[in-house]
């Protein structure tokens, strides 16, 4: 009977206008290249300090979950994650959007974040105690493990030649190296100057290399930015849902995926979307449609990066250990708020734990609508710009988005000088995407190799460190099954039709 | 794969050119300590036999022919280019309105490929500063962004 109570509370005309609000500012957020959702969550944090403690956490959970989602608007339809969740979503939405299904991606963009944001704020609700004891039992092993699950993707993204991939990715596990060291604090790869001593920032980089080569090819091609047959045809609501009915096994898959992963502290929407991608891929009766506009692409990333909001809230309320770089800033909002962050929150503090969780809950729901009108007067706006205008609007996007990161010139220096060099090793087919993938994974792969091999030695047991915990295992089974599966598949297949053809003659 | 007879020259340079830098990536390793040295090495040496299997298959002619820079013409995307770099240069000196109007405009004169009149012109300049105003009220006053304001037009006392 406590929860209808919370539930009524959270339902109250104040919170209900505060999680709408949230959910729209955090969708417009979102939609902007290079404002991620931390950054939507970190501005408005302030506006939330007079408040009641349950309504400022509505409002920013409710800002969280609409920039995720809106990340996907620019993925969609500029080839350029709104945020760092939405890599994933480029991969299937904008070639969807090319040949015409921008309308019908968003849509399932929608679906599919709503539906993951459900399905991590109800794990939040009923299982944050013990869920948070699994991400406990990550260590640094199982964080490389992770990662290298991550980079099996290269195979589905190097576009037909696995080994140009696999140059991309080392490129970009090359440049998350630059500046200094995670474990050890070398300082490394910057040719002696201050400003590469900070690193590659993910965000420029993310920018330069989706979006510089799209512009470029929008000005020197002749055809229109997306094609469009006849009138925009609406929500397609109806067929983005027989799709999604379609897609159900990859809907939970995915959304199982993006909570888990948005438990591990460090490893956010962006690796949740990206392992969810490669799973759909692995699973799929057609992996090589997938990159060519599989809607299925588009309901794994966006499932995932949204169930990674309530999944990182798990260690965040119970632990106190932030899941996501988002969750850092809501956790420094509580302790402003005076609220106890640990087990006894659900206890003594239950009626803000829970008002927030069925608010989170709420927002989640009213994303639904808002991302159905939003996404279609996006999707109508970008289809009547003329492409004169359109490309010097997205310039200017990625000049202020990359800008707005640090309020650093050097940020757009990075992001210019790395699109171009994307873009000429995109057209000679070093495709962008792995080097995004190293560039992302790159930090969390070296960390747990590093730790866990300090740790290994120390206990003179390193086959054991890497081989021998039972997580670790699991996840090199499905990374190499991740790997295999395709050859293997392809192989049974054939000697299937060569016993079909024995037969018959 | 390539047609017989033709080598896919711009992947063999490109491929050259990754090389050299799994090499450096390599040598300059020497000089990180043993644990900051363990993940650029062995990223390094992935990376010089990965390039080294990528030439071997496009010298072969085992690899998709790529499509190389520019094949729609490299006049308007070279000069793309140069307005994004002379716009980054400019931020700062010349401020974030300003640089951004005047590339904005710019950038959709490139793009343009219909007759230039001076109604278009017009349209382009307005909806150019209507845009980067609009933009700069949005990042300055709502999301509390401090762009610049430029440096070249300050009085200096």
């Amino acid at each position: 009977m406590d929860l209808l109570a919370y539930a009524l509370a959270a339902l109250s005309v104040g919170n209900l206008a505060l999680a709408l609000i949230g959910v729209i500012a955090g969708t417009v957020i979102g939609a902007m290249p290079g404002l991620t959702a931390t950054m939507a969550v970190a501005v408005l944090v302030p506006f939330t300090f007079t408040m009641e403690p349950a309504p400022a956490l509505i409002l920013l959970g409710a800002i969280y979950t609409g920039a995720i989602y809106g990340g996907a608007y620019s993925a969609v339809l500029l080839n350029t994650p709104g945020t760092p969740s939405a890599i994933a979503t480029t991969f299937d939405g904008y070639p969807m959007a090319k040949r015409g299904d921008g309308d019908l991606a968003i849509t399932l963009a929608c679906l599919a974040s709503v539906f993951g944001g459900l399905v991590g704020a109800i794990c939040l609700l009923l299982l944050a105690p013990p869920l948070a004891e699994v991400a406990l039992a990550f260590g640094p092993v199982e964080y490389f493990w992770l990662a290298i699950l991550g980079l099996t993707l290269v195979a589905a993204l190097s576009e037909g030649d696995a080994w140009k991939g696999i140059v991309g990715a080392c490129v970009g596990l090359l440049l998350s190296m630059i500046g200094s060291a995670i474990v050890g604090g070398d300082i490394r790869y910057t040719l002696d100057t201050q400003f590469l001593l900070g690193g590659i920032g993910v965000v420029p980089a993310l920018i330069g290399l989706f979006c510089i080569p799209v512009l470029i090819d929008l000005v020197t091609s002749r055809e229109e930015h997306l094609q469009i047959e006849g009138k925009v045809a609406g929500f397609r609501l109806g067929e983005a849902m027989r799709i999604a009915l379609r897609n159900k096994v990859n809907l939970v898959r995915s959304s199982g995926i993006g909570t888990l992963i948005g438990m591990l502290p460090g490893a956010g929407g962006s690796i949740a979307a990206l392992v969810a991608y490669s799973e759909a891929r692995r699973s799929a009766k057609d992996p090589d449609s997938f990159g060519k506009g599989n809607p299925a692409g588009v309901i794994a990333s966006e499932s995932s990066n949204n169930a990674t909001v309530g999944g990182g809230f798990i260690p965040t309320l119970v632990l106190g250990i932030p899941g996501t770089p988002a969750d850092a800033v809501v956790l420094g909002a509580l302790l402003v708020q005076g609220i106890k962050i640990g087990p006894a929150l659900f206890t003594e503090q239950s009626s803000i734990a829970y008002t927030f969780i069925i608010g989170l809950i709420v927002a989640t729901v009213l994303m639904l609508p808002v991302g159905l009108v939003l996404g279609r007067y996006a999707y109508g706006s970008i289809i009547a710009v003329p492409k004169a205008l359109l490309v010097p609007a997205i310039a200017f996007l990625t000049i202020i988005g990359s800008y707005a990161i640090q309020n650093n010139v050097d940020d757009v220096i990075v992001m210019f000088g790395i699109g171009v060099i994307g873009w000429v090793l995109n057209c000679y087919g070093f495709s962008p995407a792995p080097i995004v993938l190293g560039l992302i994974l790159g930090p969390l792969a070296e960390q747990g190799f590093v730790q866990a091999w300090m740790i290994g030695s120390a206990t003179d047991n390193l086959l054991g460190m890497y081989f021998g915990r039972p997580i670790s295992l699991a996840i090199i089974a499905v990374a190499t099954l991740t790997l295999l599966y395709p050859t293997l598949s392809r192989r049974y297949q054939e000697r299937k039709a060569r016993r079909a053809a024995a037969r018959t003659h | 794969m390539q047609p017989p007879g033709r080598t896919d020259t711009g992947t063999v340079v490109i491929a050259t050119l990754l090389l050299i830098l799994g090499a450096a990536a390599l040598w300059e390793s020497r000089e990180f300590s043993a644990l900051g040295s363990i993940f650029p090495r062995t990223i390094g040496i992935v990376l010089l036999i990965a390039c080294m299997i990528t030439l071997w298959r496009t010298l072969r002619g085992r690899t998709r022919p790529s499509r190389g820079l520019f094949p729609d013409g490299w006049v308007r995307g070279v000069l793309l280019m140069a307005v994004m770099s002379l716009w980054i240069a400019l931020l700062e000196p010349v401020g974030f309105v300003v640089a951004g109007v005047v590339a904005y405009v710019l950038l959709a004169l490139i793009t343009e490929r219909e007759p230039m009149t001076l109604w278009r012109f017009l349209r382009f300049v307005l909806v150019a500063a209507a845009f980067v105003i609009a933009f700069q009220v949005i990042f300055v006053h709502g999301l509390n962004v401090q762009l610049p304001t430029g440096t070249l037009f300050v009085s200096r006392a």
